[in-house]
């Protein structure tokens, strides 16, 4: 298409430029119908002779008339006859021999009489004038030829003129249908473009229309980033952007910044007993409470399992802690899933601060609080109070401490005897962890068995216990048994009962001299482990005593399932036992019961004669406490060198 | 300064041509009439040789209908010529002595170089050899001026002019 295009304007600007050729050329030709000099000087030559003929007829007649007058007109007719020696005319004459001879002729008669005239009388001239009468008829002839010639010559120029405007006509035509070629063409393209611009219209609404849709699945995208997927309310990354925001207008208004998490109590619980389905009904309902409640200008959250969030500024303690209070009424009111009553409770970490503003803080602030709360037992409030910061840093200091305590050694064990409850002879001793601490001195385990727990570093040092406990006990004379406590994590561990086994073996210390105590709650959980690894120490030899017993959730069928070899007694009834009769009751029901499992009972914290002596009459196989010794770094010497050894000795003093 | 100088040189010009002019000493061979300004006979101007030349002469070489090749031509501007005499007409009527005539517009003289030749190839120009005057245009300068009207209005053997 532009190609053509491009022909047809090449084409025009041809055809243009040839019709001002053709113009030029006609012009040319045009000159030449203006010229018609021969003829014209033929012509007047011819009546320059006639009337030079006349002239000397008249002198012949009319005697007044002078000589020199008809020299004057020869000298004319001479001058005339110039012409036919050159120029155009002369030219013409040349080209024709009559005419030539003509000329010839002319110039001689003109020739003599210019020699002659001046010696010639009246009738001598009058003689000649018949010699020139004889020129006349073909001077006329030359005459007429030359206009022939001339008017050839117009017509050949009007022939070639007609010529030029037959091509210009057809060159003109040759325009007209290049134009309108170029017309139809330029129509298209026209017609073309429109129909392109017509796409791009229609591809720029569809873009509209992908741009439109891309907007609203951003908007969603949107909605989604900040958004929980379960119970639509705002999300944690919502929450987080929300907490610097509001830092950022706090502090240029100088407000205070109020960050409240909720966690919600024993909602595993929840899952465990109704399933999942349940657990997520139960959220639901739970965050359309939150909603309703409106709070105006302030924001709650989901950031994420059962916890919950509620971020305010401008708050005074004593607001905050109404308003997390308002909350938890409307959490704590009663759900109905599945034609099922369901009451749970939460707990609440608040954090107030009017000059921390860095988000993290504030989150870690109102988390400890949390934690607080939580480990005072549910539906309880907390506000962040500087000591608890104090609290943590310190178990991270504790943490980092007894990662080197274990590198250097500063675990020792204390050994507290059981006795006979009767005979009060020994009968075991419980291996005690203790920690030298180097700055602190001596620490008992309740201020740092916890941190070892949440670290884990209670592998390790259960392992550096009972290793160090049955390194001890194997030495003895007394083949006296050793009781050593084992952490629910270390029994969770699948590879406890080999470490116990090769510990044993390293030592050589017979199996049914060991003890290993373990809480009720060890047994609470959802893996078969810690049972399992029970059970296979029991069939190898080793003694199990389930310490602390009564205090926690004791599932008969569970303990049905492990025979235990004993059961210790919670210091707590011992301690009762002089004012209260339900721990009598209670005492009497354990040893009871341990007599019908064929276990043993042990009573933990004896610490009077009186209190022994109620032991007794309950039936109690062991007791321990500071009656018969406190923990110490040794034992007595008739265990560790023999009965004999000390009756030697004693003999000696 | 130069301006000046042509200014003072136009005005005495002007003075010294108008009115009365000097009369020719030789043969009378032109002889102009009509309206004129400046005269020296009877109300005509009346030329010789001589006199025509002492106004100036110009030449030029030319091809023509008449001559092979290019000819010399010596003559007087007839432009000078008209200013001389003072010409108030628009044409100029030249007859020649056969008493051919031709009518020319004065406007040719100010648009082409027109020259009153005396002289071809350095020769004065015998009646026989078109003498004594013959209007000459410089045929060769302009296409325009290779033409039949041109042509016709090269007169030879000029003896008389008048203005009108």
């Amino acid at each position: 298409m532009n190609r053509i295009l491009a022909g047809i304007i090449f084409s025009l600007f041809i055809s243009t430029g040839y019709i001002s050729f053709l113009v030029h050329e006609r012009q040319q030709e045009l000159q030449k119908l203006s010229r018609y000099t021969d003829s014209w000087s033929a012509a007047q030559l011819v009546s320059e002779y006639y009337r030079f003929e006349s002239w000397l007829g008249l002198y012949t007649i009319v005697d007044t008339m002078e000589l020199d007058d008809v020299r004057l007109r020869l000298d004319i007719m001479l001058s005339q006859s110039d012409l036919m020696k050159g120029g155009d005319l002369g030219h013409y004459i040349d080209s024709n021999k009559a005419h030539h001879e003509l000329a010839l002729q002319l110039q001689s008669t003109l020739e003599y009489l210019d020699v002659h005239l001046e010696k010639m009388d009246r009738s001598d001239i009058k003689e000649y004038l018949k010699v020139m009468h004889e020129l006349d008829s073909p001077l006329s002839r030359l005459s007429s030829g030359a206009l022939d010639k001339d008017v050839n010559s117009i017509n050949n120029a009007n022939h070639n003129i007609q010529t030029l405007y037959y091509i210009y006509s057809a060159t003109s035509v040759l325009l007209i249908i290049l134009s309108a070629i170029l017309g139809v063409l330029i129509f298209f393209q026209n017609r073309n473009i429109l129909k392109a611009h017509l796409q791009v219209k229609s591809l720029a609404e569809e873009l509209q229309k992908s741009k439109e849709k891309l907007q609203s699945q951003n908007a969603k995208l949107e909605y989604d980033v900040y958004h929980d997927s379960l119970t639509e309310m705002n999300n944690r990354h919502f929450f987080w952007e929300n907490l610097t925001k509001t830092i950022e207008v706090a502090e240029k208004v100088n407000h205070s910044v109020a960050v409240m998490l909720f966690d919600l109590d024993r909602f595993k619980e929840v899952n465990d007993t109704y399933g999942h389905d349940a657990g997520d009904i139960l959220l639901r309902q739970i965050s359309h409470r939150l909603v309703s409640m409106s709070l105006a200008s302030d924001t709650l959250y989901r950031l994420g399992g059962d916890e919950f969030a509620f971020l305010s500024s401008g708050l005074t303690e004593s607001q905050a802690v109404s308003r997390a209070q308002k909350i938890c009424e409307f959490i704590n009111q009663p759900y109905t899933i599945y034609n099922t009553i369901i009451n749970i409770t939460t707990c609440v970490g608040i954090v107030i601060s009017e000059t921390e503003r860095r988000s993290d803080y504030l989150y870690k602030f109102a988390d400890l609080a949390l934690y607080e709360a939580k480990n005072e037992g549910s539906g309880k409030i907390k506000v962040f109070r500087q000591r608890m910061l104090d609290k943590l840093q310190e178990s991270r200091t504790l943490e980092h401490d007894m990662a080197m305590a274990i590198v250097n050694k500063e675990f020792v064990v204390y050994y507290q005897p059981i006795v006979d409850s009767f005979s009060r002879e020994i009968y075991s001793y419980e291996a005690l962890i203790r920690w030298i601490h180097p700055l602190k001195g001596l620490l008992l385990p309740d201020s740092f068995i916890p941190v070892a727990e949440k670290t884990g570093m209670i592998n390790e040092m259960g392992k550096t216990v009972l290793e160090m406990a049955c390194r001890e006990a194997a030495t003895w004379a007394v083949p006296a048994k050793i009781s050593v406590n084992v952490s629910p994590v270390q029994l969770s561990s699948k590879t406890f009962a080999g470490t116990v086994l090769s510990i044993l073996k390293e030592t050589g210390l017979p199996t049914e001299r060991l003890e290993l105590e373990v809480t009720e709650s060890s047994l609470f959980t959802e893996s078969t482990t810690p049972m399992n690894t029970l059970n296979k120490l029991r069939s190898q030899g080793v003694k199990i005593s389930i310490d602390d017993f009564g205090t926690g959730y004791s599932s008969l069928s569970r303990l049905s399932r492990i025979a235990f070899d004993k059961i210790k007694i919670d210091k707590s009834f011992v301690h009762s036992l002089a004012t209260q009769e339900d721990a009598i009751n209670i005492i009497k029901l354990i040893t009871g019961m341990a007599k019908s499992l064929n276990m043993k009972a042990i009573a933990e914290g004896v610490e009077t004669q009186e209190q022994l002596e109620s032991l007794q009459a309950l039936g109690c196989d062991f007791a321990q406490g500071y009656l018969f010794g406190k923990p110490q770094p040794h034992i007595a010497a008739e265990i560790r060198n023999g009965y004999q050894e000390q009756l030697n000795c004693e003999r000696l003093s | 300064m130069r301006l000046i100088v042509m200014l003072l040189s136009l005005v005495v010009c002007t003075q010294v041509w108008a009115g009365e002019l000097t009369k020719p000493t030789g043969k009378v061979l032109l002889t102009m009439s009509g309206k004129i300004e400046n005269t020296n006979d009877n109300g005509k101007a009346v030329f010789d040789i001589a006199s025509l030349e002492k106004l100036g002469v110009v030449s030029f070489q030319t091809s023509s209908p008449w001559y092979n090749g290019r000819t010399n031509f010596t003559g007087i501007s007839m432009q000078k010529l008209m200013d001389y005499v003072g010409a108030k007409g628009t044409v100029v009527k030249v007859t020649a002595l056969n008493d051919y005539t031709t009518v020319i517009p004065l406007s040719d003289f100010k648009n082409y170089n027109v020259i009153l030749a005396f002289k071809i190839n350095g020769e004065y120009m015998r009646v026989r050899d078109k003498g004594p005057f013959f209007i000459v245009y410089p045929y060769d300068s302009l296409p325009e001026l290779n033409n039949q009207i041109y042509y016709s209005r090269s007169a030879w053997q000029v003896s008389r002019m008048s203005i009108e």
